[in-house]
Order: structure tokens, then C-alpha cells, then sequence
């Protein structure tokens, strides 16, 4: 007999539901991109737990897995080649301004995770970008760079690979299939990934002519480049820097995919799903406050 | 402990009058024992203005870690038959429902042929056990969320009442103890004993179940209304992350993450006043929290204080249109003495 009932899932089960669907991705991205992540990734997650603890003075408030979870996934948007330091400031810079600093969990603006990433992206942008071990550029830099040549000529770069980007295809089927997961265990809803996605898909679809010279890169490589899945199932979905409803979410989860895009195509950074999901995180009070809440979501 | 020595006649229910019965149910006092505490009376005086009456017994016990109503119908089960004879006797009624959310207690009461008491099995789920949930499930009448059902010819009785009911017209004993889950343990507890007597424990206490109770206080005794003693959650509470559960789970729609954000932070908004006052205290959304915060702790005390803001703020605009009425009296008199005084100056003038 119950003494003490337990709601269906606590803020300390969602998180390690979170880690069990980034396994698959994890471990695909150790596969595609070297042994070298490991230590990448636990340097951001040990960075990211004593932040935590030094910031809250206590060694309890790592228990609700909040630490963990923005650790490993600044660690999996890191290349395998950024040097440890700089992936442990990027965790301690995430935790405490994007954190700590708004008063703790449950109340930060940013998505810490992203905070921390943006931070090192624009403090060492020699380190954390042209990493590619094959071809010293990404898949993404090369389609937006790519001049005058047609989609089907770069079609043997190495970088390219069957409907994606080389590694970065099956990285991403592997956030994918832990995403599903998520949303089975209903720990997420469909809907943010989906309106992620959607968001990617539509601009690429819009200006996708058949690979001449002027056009984005296939839908298809789009949504397998980068850390499109990733940020469709793991980042946009954290609770805290996300809306609640279905239509706020709906706007919230294509303003990131189409400012995704446009930095692809546009901007200075070979990806731009850490700076979307920032001016998502900006754009959120707006929503929250001018679209109607309308009736509850089921899930 | 020694029975309950009895207080009334007993009477023989199936033959006594209808009337005789309603009026020992008035005198016995009883209240309904779900939680609410309205007078059982009350609801049969209601019921019986209207032309087609229901009795409905509500077994469906959907609190979570609560089990006196289950454990009340296994050993009892009987005796609630019984009163929802009683019942349906004061309402001259044939159409009769037992509501259970177990199934092993649906069986055994069919073996005990009740064949005038139609019992249903309803699914375990929260909202079920609301009333107007209840009748919906089972008739398919619909009732306004502001309409109450006595006044469509429908009872609803908690398990717990009808046991009372029966008790008080068979045997003519008055309530002196109920079956309340205390601490996950189903027992008889005296009525009036202290709460700090029935259940000790190094953490808080709630009086009623943890999604809907209220924390203990001192001096707080258990009351026929409270099915449960269970663990207070608030000090194990940790930070709200936002996830929008609670607007999910809530059976009424409302915006409870943003009334919880309003209330945590001394925030009164106006535009939530409604929503505050739409709340049915049903705590459906505490059970789905997964930071388990007390939320409708928190729900409570910002109605209660944007109730007494209102209150403040309807008596100083009462005083503010009594102050312009005098003032309007006043000036009104001040002309008139102005006019008299005009008049009289001409009528002074008159004489010369």
C-alpha cells in the first residue's frame, strides 16, 4: 500500500528518461566522429555537475538530473576536436549565466546548454568550427559555400553522404530514434519536434529547385545536417524555456526552424540552431503573453 | 472500544414512512462524507421537488493513496446496500447506482442480490470520482458545472454517508467514527481526535488526501469529511520547470502554470480572478506534477487573497459613493438654502 503516492513521472524521471533517448545518439556520434567525444562529453557533463554545485552550495540539487542533462548535450554539439577546457567553460558558462544567474532551475530565460555553446562559439570560433577530420569543412559549409556547382556535382564530396551529411545522417537518425522515444513515454509532446521540423522543411522545400546552383540543399540533407534532430527532440522540448501550449508551440517550434535556415543559408555559422533556439528563448515571453491560450493540450 | 451506545430509536426502514426516515436523516445530522460536508438532508429535500429521482452512491475513490471507501465496501458493503435502500425509499425512487472503481468489489457485492442497485464499474481515472463526471458517466445526463444536481432529481452519496445513513435509521446510532486512510493504513477513527493522535510522522501532515487536502494545523481534528492523513508533499517540493502538466491535467482548462507562476511570485491579475474562482479544488494537477509542488495550496491562498482584495476594495467603493451622496445632499441643501435665503430677500423687499 502506497503510504506516499508518486505522480506519474517526477522532474528527477523525466531526466534520466532524457538520458536513456540520448543513448542512441551518443553512441552514434562516438561511432561517426571518434573516441575522441567521450572525454568530450563527460568534460562538459563533470563541468556542468560542480557548476551546479558550487552555484547552489549544495551537493543535493544535482539529484533532480537538470546538471547532467545540459552537460551532455553542450557535449554533443561540440566537435571531436575542441580542445576539454574550452568545452568545461562552455558548461560552466551555461550553468551559471544561463542558469544560476535568472535564480536556478525553473527560471532561467536561455536554454543553459545553448547559452554555454553560443559562449565558446563566438569566443573560439577557430576551435569549434572547420573541425572536419576528413575534409576540414562541414557538409553544411560546403553546400552553403559551394559557388557555381550544381548539388549532383558535389554529390561525391566527402563530405556528403547518402541523404545527409556524412556521419552527421546517422547522428541524427540516432537523436531521431531517441526522440520517438520521448515522445511515447509522453515525456514530450509530438508537437515541438514536429514544428521544428516542419519549420527546417518548409524554407528547404520553398527553395529546394532540384540541385542547380542557387538552391539550398535537399529537405532531406537539411533534416539529417547538423543538429537538426537534436535540437528538435532534445533542445527545443526543455520544458522550461518552452511554451506549454499548442499554438504558442507551434509558433515557438517554426520560429526556430526557419531562423535555423536562414542562418544555414545566410549567416556566418555553418549551423544555426544554437542561436534560433537563443531568439526563441527571447521571443517567448512575447508569445507566451500575445497568443491565446487556448484550450489545454491532451497528450 | 465499546459500541456506540444508541441515540435513537431504530427504526425498521421498510416499513416506516419515507417522511420518518428523511426526518431522522435530518436529525442524525448527517453530511456528506466525501469531502464536502453538505447537509445529506439538504440534498433528498432538493431532489424531491423534481419528478424523476436518482440515487447515485459514489464508490468511485480516485484519490491517490487513499483506499477507505474500497476497504468500506469490501467490509460493508451490506450496510451501504442498505442505505442506498434508504435513500431511494426517502426519494420513492427505483432507479438506483452504485459506483465502483474496483472490480473485485463490484463482484462481490453482485453476489449479494441487490438486484434493485445497478452496479457499475467505472474506470480508475481522477476525474471520475466528481460528481457531475459521475452522473455524466452513468446516465448521460450532462450538468452545468454551476447547477447542482439534488436539484435535477439527482442524489449523489458518498459510500461513506449511506453507511452513516444506515446506521443512524437501522440501528439509530449517531456518527462517532469513519474509516479513514491514515498514513496509506485504512482504520476507524474516532471523529474530533486530534490529528496529531491518529498519525505521527517526522514530515508535515496533510489532512485529506495529498492532492486535495490541507496541510495540518495544530489544532486540527478529523472530521467526518476527511477520508484521509496522508504525507505533505510540500517540503519534498522542488522548483517548477515549467513542463505544462498541470494545464494538461486540469479538467476545467484553466491556465494553472500561469496561476501558479502569478501566485508564487504575490502576482494578482485581474484576468485570473475567473479562472482562480472557476477552480474546483479537484487537485488533479498536484497529482500530475512531476516537481510535486502543492499547487492548489498555493491556488487557494491567492483566491483567498484576491477575494479579500475585492472585498477592500467593494467596501472603499462603498464609502467613496456614500461620501459623494452626502456630499450631493449637502450641496443639494446648500443650494436650497441659497434659493430660500434669494426668496426671502425679495419677499424682505416686498414690504418697502
Amino acid at each position: 500500500m502506497a503510504v506516499s503516492p508518486e505522480p506519474r513521472f517526477q522532474t528527477p524521471g523525466i531526466m534520466v528518461r532524457v538520458l536513456i533517448a540520448l543513448v542512441p545518439g551518443t553512441a552514434v556520434t562516438v561511432w561517426a566522429f571518434g573516441l575522441r567525444m567521450i572525454p568530450v562529453v563527460i568534460s562538459a557533463t563533470l563541468a556542468a555537475v560542480v557548476m551546479e554545485v558550487v552555484c547552489t552550495r549544495s551537493i543535493k540539487s544535482i539529484r533532480d538530473g537538470s546538471a547532467l542533462v545540459t552537460g551532455i548535450l553542450l557535449g554533443l554539439c561540440m566537435p571531436p576536436t575542441v580542445p576539454l577546457w574550452i568545452v568545461a567553460i562552455g558548461s560552466c558558462v551555461g550553468i551559471r549565466i544561463g542558469k544560476h544567474v535568472y535564480g536556478g532551475l525553473g527560471k532561467n530565460l536561455f536554454n543553459p546548454a545553448m547559452v554555454g555553446y553560443v559562449a565558446i562559439l563566438i569566443s573560439f570560433p577557430e576551435q569549434l568550427t572547420h573541425f572536419d577530420a576528413l575534409t576540414g569543412a562541414t557538409a553544411l559549409e560546403i553546400v552553403s559555400h559551394r559557388g557555381s556547382s550544381t548539388l549532383s556535382e558535389l554529390s561525391n564530396h566527402p563530405s556528403i553522404g547518402y541523404f545527409g551529411a556524412t556521419g552527421y545522417e546517422w547522428v541524427n537518425c540516432g537523436f531521431f530514434i531517441g526522440g520517438v522515444y520521448l515522445v511515447a513515454v509522453r515525456i514530450v509532446s509530438w508537437h515541438m519536434p514536429l514544428a521544428v521540423l516542419v519549420g527546417v522543411a518548409f524554407p528547404a522545400v520553398l527553395f529546394f529547385d532540384g540541385g542547380s546552383a542557387a538552391s539550398w540543399g535537399s529537405p532531406l540533407f537539411h533534416l539529417f545536417a547538423g543538429g537538426t534532430m537534436l535540437t528538435a527532440f532534445f533542445i527545443a522540448t526543455d520544458p522550461v524555456t518552452s511554451p506549454s501550449n499548442r499554438a504558442q508551440i507551434w509558433i515557438y517550434g517554426i520560429f526556430i526552424g526557419i531562423v535555423t535556415m536562414m542562418i544555414r543559408k545566410y549567416g556566418a555559422w555553418a549551423d544555426g540552431f544554437a542561436f534560433a533556439v537563443l531568439l526563441a528563448n527571447i521571443l517567448l515571453p512575447f508569445i507566451e503573453r500575445k497568443v491565446p491560450v487556448a484550450k489545454a493540450m491532451r497528450r | 472500544m465499546s459500541a456506540p451506545t444508541p441515540r435513537f430509536q431504530p427504526l425498521d426502514w421498510k416499513r416506516e414512512p419515507p417522511g420518518v426516515l428523511l426526518d431522522r436523516i435530518r436529525e442524525a445530522g448527517i453530511v456528506g462524507m466525501g469531502g464536502a460536508g453538505f447537509p445529506s438532508h439538504l440534498k433528498f429535500e432538493a431532489a424531491l421537488r423534481v419528478e424523476n429521482r436518482t440515487v447515485v452512491a459514489n464508490g468511485v475513490e480516485t484519490d491517490p493513496g487513499v483506499s477507505a471507501d474500497k476497504t468500506l465496501l469490501r467490509q460493508k458493503g451490506g450496510d451501504v446496500m442498505e442505505g442506498i435502500g434508504i435513500a431511494a425509499r426517502v426519494l420513492n425512487t427505483s432507479t438506483c447506482f452504485l459506483a465502483v472503481s474496483e472490480q473485485s468489489i463490484a463482484e462481490q457485492l453482485r453476489k449479494g442480490n441487490w438486484n434493485d442497485v445497478d452496479i457499475v464499474e467505472i474506470e480508475n481515472s481522477y476525474q471520475n470520482g466528481e460528481e457531475r463526471v459521475l452522473i455524466e458517466k452513468l446516465t448521460g445526463e450532462q450538468i452545468a458545472p454551476d447547477a447542482y444536481p439534488a436539484k435535477h432529481g439527482i442524489v449523489v452519496l458518498n459510500v461513506a454517508t449511506l453507511l452513516a445513513i444506515c446506521e443512524c435509521v437501522r440501528d439509530g446510532s449517531p456518527l462517532t467514527k469513519r474509516l479513514a486512510t491514515v498514513l496509506g493504513y485504512d482504520q476507524w477513527c474516532e471523529i474530533g481526535t486530534p490529528v496529531s493522535e491518529l498519525a505521527s510522522s517526522t514530515d508535515e501532515l496533510r489532512v485529506g488526501s495529498f492532492a486535495n487536502g490541507n496541510p495540518a494545523r495544530d489544532e486540527d481534528t478529523l472530521q467526518p469529511i476527511h477520508n484521509a492523513i496522508s504525507i505533505d508533499q510540500a517540503s519534498r517540493a522542488i522548483p517548477c520547470i515549467r513542463c505544462g502538466w498541470c494545464d494538461s491535467a486540469c479538467p476545467k482548462h484553466l491556465p494553472v502554470e500561469r496561476l501558479l507562476n502569478e501566485a508564487t511570485r504575490s502576482l494578482s491579475v485581474p484576468t485570473s480572478m475567473k479562472h482562480l474562482n472557476d477552480c474546483n479544488d479537484c487537485g488533479a494537477c498536484v497529482v500530475s506534477c512531476p516537481s510535486r509542488i502543492p499547487i492548489i495550496d498555493y491556488i487557494r491562498a491567492s483566491r483567498d487573497r484576491n477575494n479579500s482584495l475585492r472585498a477592500t476594495e467593494d467596501n472603499a467603493n462603498a464609502a467613496l459613493s456614500r461620501f459623494e451622496a452626502k456630499q450631493r445632499r449637502i450641496s443639494v441643501g446648500n443650494q436650497r438654502t441659497l434659493d430660500d435665503r434669494e426668496r426671502r430677500m425679495q419677499q424682505d423687499h416686498k414690504w418697502q
